[in-house]
């Protein structure tokens, strides 16, 4: 195509009224709170804890382990050595934020604090 | 009869800018089009305060997650063409609307978190299909990108969704001071000025060419 003009036959595409019945507004709304993809008055469910981030597990002597990955493109590997409460917290996050790799959590950070930064506030 | 959303999680990614090119485009070739604005912050409607519009175009606003489904019965039954522009954030709205579609628009631009948004609303929009046992056809939409070339982290991000079976619209949204023209002087493409805004032919070709590849693909989802 080389100009903007353009001819299109529309005619096929009538009014047609789209239903949804209750049952179905009720199954989506379900669906859509389980997503994450909420109200804008919902009110956030509490999940329960998993085994891994249980209160009596969280501060103690179990320490959490990989196996989250999927292909995310994210093939560098970073070992680091870290106290067992950041750790443990890390792995908290993930399960609330419902990640599906540790690394996210670690971007989700990084880029809090690029924010934090960009707004001039100061981290030390 | 169709109706089209577009949406994704992510704030910014083009989805008024997508939503008034293809609705003004389908108004410039005679059809009865609404823009549904399900964004709080109302682009659409602040747009067509000033905007001259033209009698087969309506813009409805003040829609949220209450009301969306009866605007959208209302309106489909009224209109040859529904276009939904939704908030970007996983919000109810969206869940209403994938349900109510014919085919959903996610527009993406090349950066890792837009890429990650658009990858979570995909998967909604999945989710959405099995629970109402509806195949919705989605496709990506490169946004705001550069007129000459594609980065090479847009192809790297494009090639790992088409493996994950996921199809792009052919046409990009080219990033032009044009389209912010249509929101900045409250005009469609047809109504601005070369004075107004460069390059507008070429804006015009690239509109023209994502709402033919629209009506294809509307075409081949009928079928």
């Amino acid at each position: 195509m080389t100009s903007g003009k353009i001819s299109l036959d529309l005619d096929e595409f009538k009014p047609q009224p789209v239903k949804i019945d209750a049952e179905s507004k009720a199954q989506i709304k379900e669906a859509s709170d389980n997503a994450g993809f909420t109200g804008r008055h919902a009110i956030a469910k509490t999940k329960p804890a998993s085994p891994h981030v249980s209160a009596e597990q969280g501060g103690g002597s179990e320490v959490k382990r990989r196996g989250r990955k999927r292909t995310t493109g994210r093939d560098v590997p970073f070992t680091v050595k870290l106290r067992r409460d950041t750790n443990n917290q890390i792995y908290e996050l993930a399960d609330q934020l419902e990640c599906g790799a540790i690394a996210e959590v670690i971007e989700m950070a990084l880029q809090a604090l690029m924010e934090k930064i960009a707004r001039g506030e100061l981290i030390r | 009869m169709p109706v089209i959303s577009i949406m994704t999680t992510k704030g910014g990614a083009g989805k008024t800018t997508a939503t008034l090119l293809l609705g003004t485009g389908l108004a410039e070739q005679g059809a009865n089009v609404c823009l549904i604005d399900a964004d709080p912050n109302q682009p659409l409607v602040r747009w067509a305060e000033e905007a001259n519009l033209p009698s087969n175009l309506s813009v409805v606003g003040n829609v949220t997650e209450e009301n969306i489904i009866e605007t959208i019965e209302e309106q489909s039954a009224k209109v040859s063409f529904v276009i939904v522009d939704l908030e970007g954030s996983a919000n109810l709205s969206s869940g209403y609307a994938i349900s109510s579609s014919d085919l959903i628009l996610i527009p993406l631009q090349a950066s890792k978190l837009d890429a990650n948004e658009a990858a979570k609303t995909l998967k909604f929009i999945l989710r959405q299909s099995k629970t109402t046992n509806k195949n919705i056809p989605a496709r990506v939409l490169w946004s705001r990108a550069p007129a000459a070339y594609q980065t090479r982290s847009g192809r790297d991000m494009g090639a790992q969704f088409e493996e994950a079976g996921i199809s792009f619209l052919n046409t990009r949204i080219v990033e032009r001071e044009a389209f912010k023209g249509v929101v900045n002087f409250g005009a469609t493409l047809a109504d601005l000025s070369e004075s107004q805004v460069p390059g507008l032919n070429k804006a015009r070709v690239n509109a023209a060419a994502f709402v033919q590849e629209i009506i294809e693909v509307l075409r081949e989802a009928r079928k």
